[in-house]
């Protein structure tokens, strides 16, 4: 049941990002929709694996997606962030995490073990990024209304997103084999989360026409 | 403990901190909201300040320059006009008779001097850069010259403490507001005499204008909108970063006070 709200909550989120290539959406929310779709078709992707290839479980599909993921997160970060050492960091990082994701994916986990390393990596990299990126329109000059601005309320997002997400991930390998129940059920919370999440991002994509605001209209 | 408690205790705890971390990152997202919204009603107030002092500003400029454009035009009516009506007519009067008269010819030739500085001393008084190259002492001293010249009223002028410089833009606003206040006493107190007194005080010059007219109910006066030069004065000294203040008693004159910070 809450899986379904989950997809039907992405597939909307999806849909609502798509007005970024209709309207002129700067460059980075059209690569944030990007992700979103991706996202969606992973989740599509994973039932199907499950149903017609009856594999014991689907974490390469996930995993594949987090690298890409979390990829097009420092992508949209460099975008938004001004600082240059920032910057400089997205860059590494860039470079690091197809290397860690590697490493961990076939030497660490193995194809069918939850990676929860990239998880880890990953997650820190976000809350790290929405912080600066907090930091950088907090202390700036030029005063942006919160209330209308995409890039805050999807940094928002998926800070509130990140910071629930990595102590449900990050020991979802040691819950699978000794409490599998709770681990059910923290799955039920890891989507309840992501519903929040991308109805956060929903309204970062219509914020601009709600509050008739046409800066990039 | 039982097993299942075990487990359930886990759950709790990982709940828990998931609620921890929910609600903190929340409470820092809407705190951020929140400052950012005061900061914008804060910077909103400050953008209709300056829009609202810019109007202002502009506003004052335009009567300063309406009003000289009516001293320009009255001064050349009453003084310069009339002295070369005179000239005129002493020509005529001239070409018509036979012989010359030199007499007459001086009569002229004082008329057209007298009409040669009349003009000097309006565009001394109407130049804002050369008040703006000497003290304001000295250009006050010069209007009230030209002032007494007409014999219409007594304008003296005091100076106590040690010069100090005062910003151009200032000097002339402030010039300005003597002018119009020595205009006021002419047109309106019937004085005879006026008393412009400069105080240099460490911090700001303190003009005080005094005269010995009828004199008139402030309060009253703004009530009725009649104090407009009166408002004007005031707007004029706020807008250069000074204050003003007006004594007026019916029958014992006014005494206007001007302090206008030197920076």
């Amino acid at each position: 049941m809450i899986y379904t709200i989950y997809l039907d909550t992405l597939g909307a989120c999806f849909l609502c990002s798509l007005i970024s290539f209709r309207l002129h959406y700067p460059i980075h929310l059209k690569l944030f929709s990007l992700s979103l779709g991706l996202g969606l078709v992973t989740e599509i992707l994973a039932v199907y694996v499950i149903k017609h290839y009856h594999l014991s479980n689907n974490y390469l599909i996930y995993s594949s997606y987090m690298l890409v993921e979390y990829c097009l997160y420092a992508v949209y970060f460099k975008f938004i962030i001004h600082g240059s050492k920032a910057r400089q960091f997205i860059s590494a990082f860039l470079m690091a995490f197809p290397v860690v994701w590697i490493i961990t994916t076939f030497y660490i986990f193995h194809k069918n073990g939850w990676n929860s390393y990239v998880v880890l990596f990953g997650d820190a990299f976000t809350i790290a990024m929405c912080i600066v990126y907090f930091r950088e329109v907090f202390i700036s000059d030029q005063l942006i209304d919160f209330k209308v601005s995409p890039e805050f309320w999807i940094a928002a997002a998926l800070l509130i997103f990140s910071c629930c997400e990595l102590p449900i991930t990050g020991i979802l390998n040691y819950l699978a084999v000794k409490y599998q129940k709770e681990a059910l059920l923290l799955e039920d919370v890891l989507q309840l989360l992501n519903i929040f999440m991308y109805l956060i991002i929903i309204y970062a994509y219509l914020c601009r026409l709600l509050t008739n605001t046409t800066k990039y209209l | 403990m039982p097993a299942a408690d075990k487990y359930d205790e886990i759950l709790i705890v990982i709940l828990t901190g998931i609620i921890i971390f929910f609600v903190i990152t929340a409470m820092v997202v809407f705190i951020m909201l929140f400052y950012q919204k005061k900061k914008l009603k804060h910077r909103q107030t400050i953008d209709e300040m300056q829009k609202r002092f810019s109007e202002e500003l502009l506003k004052a400029q335009l009567e300063i320059q309406e009003e000289t454009f009516n001293r320009i035009s009255q001064e050349i009516h009453d003084n310069v006009g009339q002295v070369m009506s005179l000239a005129r007519v002493q020509i005529n009067i001239m070409t018509e008779s036979n012989d010359i008269q030199r007499e007459m010819l001086f009569h002229v030739k004082d008329n057209i001097k007298k009409a040669m500085t009349d003009l000097r001393d309006i565009a001394g008084s109407l130049s804002s850069q050369r008040i703006r190259a000497v003290s304001i002492h000295s250009s006050t001293m010069g209007e009230a010259e030209r002032i007494n010249k007409t014999g219409i009223i007594h304008v003296e002028v005091d100076v106590e403490g040690q010069e100090k410089k005062l910003k151009e833009e200032k000097k002339l606003i402030l010039f300005r507001i003597i002018q119009e206040s020595i205009q006021n006493i002419i047109k309106h107190a019937h004085a005879s005499e006026t008393m412009i007194l400069f105080r240099y005080d460490a911090h700001e010059l303190r003009t005080c204008i005094q005269d010995n007219g009828k004199g008139f109910n402030i309060e009253e006066a703004l009530i009725r909108g009649s104090g407009l030069g009166l408002s004007n004065i005031r707007t004029r000294a706020t807008l250069a970063g000074g204050s003003s203040h007006f004594e007026s008693t019916p029958d014992k004159g006014t005494t206007i006070i001007i302090n206008m910070p030197y920076e």
